[in-house]
């Protein structure tokens, strides 16, 4: 008979990262462990699980002059009812799921997933985001940006927890999410993007734009970002469908699975930015 | 009658209603299925890891009865035997005194097998495999039309595998007692079924010690036919031979990957037309993908074939049909049985020919509308069209059929879809079938209580209430006085299976008739009434030949929809849902309303979204279920001026109805919208933008 799992509930950060190790699984709102290894389905890989919900203050948000840190316990549901977060992320939150599951479903969880449909990830990466990992040796910065690299795979370590979310200011000037799902409530992106412009004297002078479902990872558009950075918003609604389609393609790795097509993804993602572009173009 | 609420109804709502998993019985053991992991293969062996103390495995050798299913004419085995011919087929029992541990165990089972050629796609089966059955129905020189055809106007329509999602998994427990006794609880459509199966595996032909029992059944839409038949009998084998009640609940994912579905279908329609634009003939060729076994499929291909000219006369008409068998789960029985692929093709065909001879696809619909008097592909006769003209009108005008649809500020493109069906129910028996066999109770106490003993199923669609309410009315008493259990094979005589939309017309009938006759007897007096199934006596029906009226009555009505299309996505949202429906005089109108939606939302998943594939949408976060926020607007009215003589006071059936022509309305209204065919549901967002890819002009790209 296989051994029985035993459940760590740390108080801080420092008894959390000292029960950390191999085969050990930090868990925060449970709702992909849960899916994932439903009782009697099957084995989990792990001997222990870290439930972080019993870490002090790790729901909180605090915001200052440098930017927001959001802690890992924070829920969906805190997020998509917070009016003073970027719009991307405030909106993918509230897409998440369902009511139920947003009360649970933590952005923590949501990044350390690593699913190439995250939708919190995937507005994280549309701003200037940075993710405090922590183990016994210390604390360590990596940038939100290619933290993951495949589905389920991220680039913390086995002894590592994440402890914050750190998004500097200045936030953007135009901070918008798309997310294509079959349905409203409980969908899982089949493509999704999150849009960040930060505009200089009516001009972008800075344009970061997150896709999500389109590769093994969520992964940034840069060649896009390239072309239309510098640009007005006319000139970025001028831009065409078929050159923002060409230009996306560089970016994206989209397949066929069973959630939709490569074909689709390609075509429904190039048509959602660019008719998102073209609204405001026309403002 | 006035509305009533079933007790039932608040303990539901305030969870104190018992399911199978409610019910404790001291020392259950748990169990578990071992399921094939290949579509088709010799089984060759079994190998059994060392089983801990109390843990027990069976399989096909250890079954002391016949390892085929008695429910059915066609072989069908509780466990594989020799070889396994679908993916998931069980193979073996485990139970233990936690799931975990049966889990566990049934996972260390070897299954030792040779693969087979297997097919698990349905086209590759239709090109390569013979039909498990292939039936020609119709009336007419069709042949002789289509020699004479100024031209042909053909369609091809398919639909995909929908799941049942009944919120209570499939599940059935096992009690034995020391005197030999066995008392099996199931989440079933009928007990008497359920019994025989007990006694038919474990070789007790006509065992009173066996009892079935009903637990409270928490949905069924059909899918609580077939399946429970090998749970109930397969956790009472456990039971018997291990001495322990055995408990078998199916996982929500594993019941969503390998029970019943409804069956996906393939439909070419063919229509022959006149040098003046009239249709002269028609015909049908549906083919619906079976699984690893016949199963119940001739059923569902039979109900398909008695709807395939929806609710239409044509000059001449013929339909084949078949099912074809592939090596994967078994499909079957679900609300509406064949119909809905049925009217997917001839409603979707009817807008084609309107199309192509350019009329309105509401005109033409009307012109070959059917008429009383109308013959039936079997030959019947349609002796009324009850309120189908009404129902056509009012649908089409609450969503303004006619009218274009006003320009949408978020951009999407509208369209709006009509369809209508005639639904034929309770289904004949053959004029001459001894039916003594299938019996109702009514008995009186001398406290004035009147008790109904019947096998009937309430699985939430308020059948209880329903006959309580027929048996109250027919004898002038208060609905509090009559009384009707949940069924067990020891309180009550075998009916039927409750589905097929029997249960308010055929048994309810039965009901009334039963309380006439206690009427008969003088008040304080104990009384108790035996009653059969009552046929009509016009019904002429030979089963045999599938000649005569092969249902007493229809079910008339219509559906419409509005529906937006989102160009940039693709995505369908329907916004709008309008039914009317002829379901003769309702017993319960809220009762009925609950039906129509309910219907209408099981359609619109079935139209827009649902689509079971095995090994790819096999978890419920990828199989995608309408959720409330997908609920358009529906309006429902309720057809009640045509009150069919030999209903209970004027009643027909109404459950199956409302679904049956949702895809079909949706798929028009889609079509509408973006100016292109809809003939496959579900109609997902990667279709339709493909399909509006093809309106862009060169510049536009």
């Amino acid at each position: 008979m296989r051994e029985e799992l035993s459940a760590a509930y740390p108080k801080s950060v420092e008894e959390a990262v000292l029960e950390m190790g191999e085969s050990t699984k930090a868990v925060a709102g449970s709702t992909s462990f849960t899916n994932a290894f439903m009782p009697h389905r099957r084995e989990t890989p792990y001997r222990k699980l870290v439930f972080l919900s019993s870490v002090k203050d790790f729901d909180s948000i605090a915001r200052s002059d440098g930017g927001i840190i959001i802690r890992p316990m924070r829920t969906a549901a805190s997020l998509a009812e917070d009016a003073e977060l970027p719009e991307a992320l405030r909106s993918a939150a509230a897409s998440l799921g369902s009511p139920a599951l947003r009360n649970m479903a933590t952005i923590g969880g949501n990044i350390m997933t690593a699913s190439p449909a995250s939708d919190l990830f995937c507005a994280l990466c549309s701003l200037d985001t940075a993710l405090e990992l922590s183990s016994r040796e210390g604390r360590r910065l990596l940038p939100c940006d290619g933290f993951a690299t495949a589905p389920g795979r991220c680039a913390a370590r086995a002894d590592e927890i994440l402890t914050a979310i750190m998004i500097k200011a200045p936030m953007p000037s135009i901070s918008h999410f798309i997310k294509i799902a079959q349905k409203k409530t409980n969908g899982i992106s089949k493509a999704a993007a999150a849009i960040s412009l930060w505009l200089k004297d009516g001009t972008a002078a800075r344009v970061q734009i997150a896709l999500g479902a389109l590769g093994p990872a969520v992964r940034r558009a840069r060649t896009l970002e390239s072309a239309m950075t510098g640009l007005t918003e006319k000139e970025i609604a001028g831009l065409g469908r078929e050159t923002v389609k060409k230009l996306l393609a560089f970016d994206i790795s989209p397949i066929d699975d069973i959630r939709s097509t490569a074909e689709y993804r390609r075509d429904v993602i190039t048509n959602a930015v660019c008719e998102f572009l073209k609204r405001r173009g026309s403002k | 009658m006035n509305d009533a609420i079933a007790e039932s109804t608040w303990l539901k709502a305030e969870g104190r209603y018992d399911y199978l998993g409610d019910i404790n019985v001291k020392g259950a053991l748990e169990a578990v299925l071992v399921r094939s992991p290949v579509p088709h293969a010799r089984l060759v062996s079994i190998e059994v890891p060392d089983l801990p103390e109390n843990t027990f495995i069976y399989s096909a050798k250890d079954i002391p009865g016949k390892n085929k299913m008695a429910f059915f004419t066609e072989p069908f085995p509780y466990f594989a035997q020799d070889e396994i011919r679908w993916l998931g087929e069980p193979v073996a029992i485990v139970c233990a005194p936690d799931k975990k541990t049966a889990s566990i165990i049934a996972g260390r089972v070897k299954i030792n097998y040779e693969p087979l050629d297997s097919i698990t796609n349905f086209d590759e089966a239709v090109k390569k495999r013979k039909p498990y059955c292939d039936t020609t129905l119709g009336w007419g020189d069709a042949d002789a039309a289509f020699k004479e055809a100024a031209r042909v106007i053909e369609t091809v329509t398919t639909t995909g595998a929908q799941e049942h999602l009944y919120l209570e998994k499939q599940g059935a427990l096992a009690v034995h007692a020391d005197d030999g006794s066995l008392t099996v609880y199931s989440t079933c459509q009928g007990i008497w079924c359920v019994k025989r199966e007990a006694e038919n595996i474990l070789g007790r032909p006509c065992d009173d010690k066996i009892e079935a029992v009903l637990s409270g059944v928490g949905g069924g839409f059909g899918g609580k036919i077939e399946p429970p038949l090998a749970i109930s009998a397969v956790t009472a084998l456990a039971a018997s031979l291990s001495g322990k009640p055995v408990r078998l609940v199916l996982d929500p994912d594993e019941d969503l990957e390998f029970t019943t579905k409804r069956h996906p279908s393939k439909v070419r329609v063919r229509s022959a037309i006149d040098a003046d634009g009239h249709i002269t003939a028609t015909e049908s060729d549906i083919i619906l993908q079976a699984g690893g076994y016949v199963f119940s499929s001739p059923y569902i291909l039979d109900v398909a074939l008695k709807h395939a000219n929806g609710g239409y006369h044509f000059p001449a008409f013929r339909v084949r049909g078949r099912t074809i068998g592939t090596n994967t789960q078994l499909n079957g029985a679900f609300r509406g049985f064949g119909a809905p692929q049925a009217y997917m093709a001839i409603e979707t065909h009817m807008c084609r020919v309107a199309r192509e001879l350019g009329r309105s696809a509401l005109d033409l619909k009307k012109e070959y509308l059917l008429s009383p008097g109308d013959e039936t592909v079997t030959g019947g006769t349609y002796r009324d069209a009850g309120g189908l003209r009404e129902a056509v009108d009012f649908v089409a005008r609450e969503t303004g059929y006619d009218k274009i649809p006003p320009r949408r500020s978020n951009g999407a493109l509208c369209g709006r879809g009509l369809a209508f069906f005639t639904f034929g129910a309770p289904y004949s028996e053959d004029s001459n079938a001894d039916l003594s066999n299938r019996q109702l109770s009514i008995s009186r106490l001398e406290d004035g209580t009147v008790h109904i003993e019947s096998e009937i199923t309430d699985m939430g669609q308020g059948i209880m209430l329903a006959h309580r309410k027929i048996a109250a009315e027919t004898l002038g008493l208060p609905l509090e006085k009559v009384f009707l259990d949940q069924p067990r094979t020891s309180g009550c005589p075998s009916l039927y299976m409750t589905g097929a939309s029997m249960g308010v017309v055929c048994y309810g009938e039965m009901v009334r008739r039963a309380a006439l006759k206690i009427k008969e007897y003088p008040a304080g007096a104990a009384v108790s009434v035996t009653v059969l199934p009552y046929q009509p006596d016009w019904v002429k029906y030979d089963m045999a030949k599938n000649r005569g009226d092969a249902f007493h009555a229809y079910t008339f009505g219509a559906v419409s929809a509005e529906a937006e299309v989102c160009p940039t996505t693709g995505l369908v949202r329907v916004t709008k849902l309008v039914i009317a429906q002829d379901s003769g005089t309702p017993i319960d109108k809220r009762q009925l309303r609950g039906q129509l939606e309910g219907g209408l939302m099981q359609g619109l998943g079935y139209a827009v979204s649902e689509e079971f594939t095995p090994g790819v949408t096999n978890r419920l976060h990828d199989y995608v279920v309408p959720t409330f926020e997908d609920m358009p607007e529906i309006i429902c009215k309720i057809i009640e001026n045509h009150p069919y003589k030999d209903g209970p006071f004027g009643a027909k059936c109404a459950g199956e109805a409302p679904l049956v022509v949702v895809g079909a309305a949706v798929a028009e209204a889609v079509s509408r919208a973006i100016g292109k065919e809809i003939l496959d549901l579900p109609i997902t967002a990667e279709h339709v933008l493909k399909l509006l890819r093809q309106n862009e002009t060169p510049h536009d790209r």
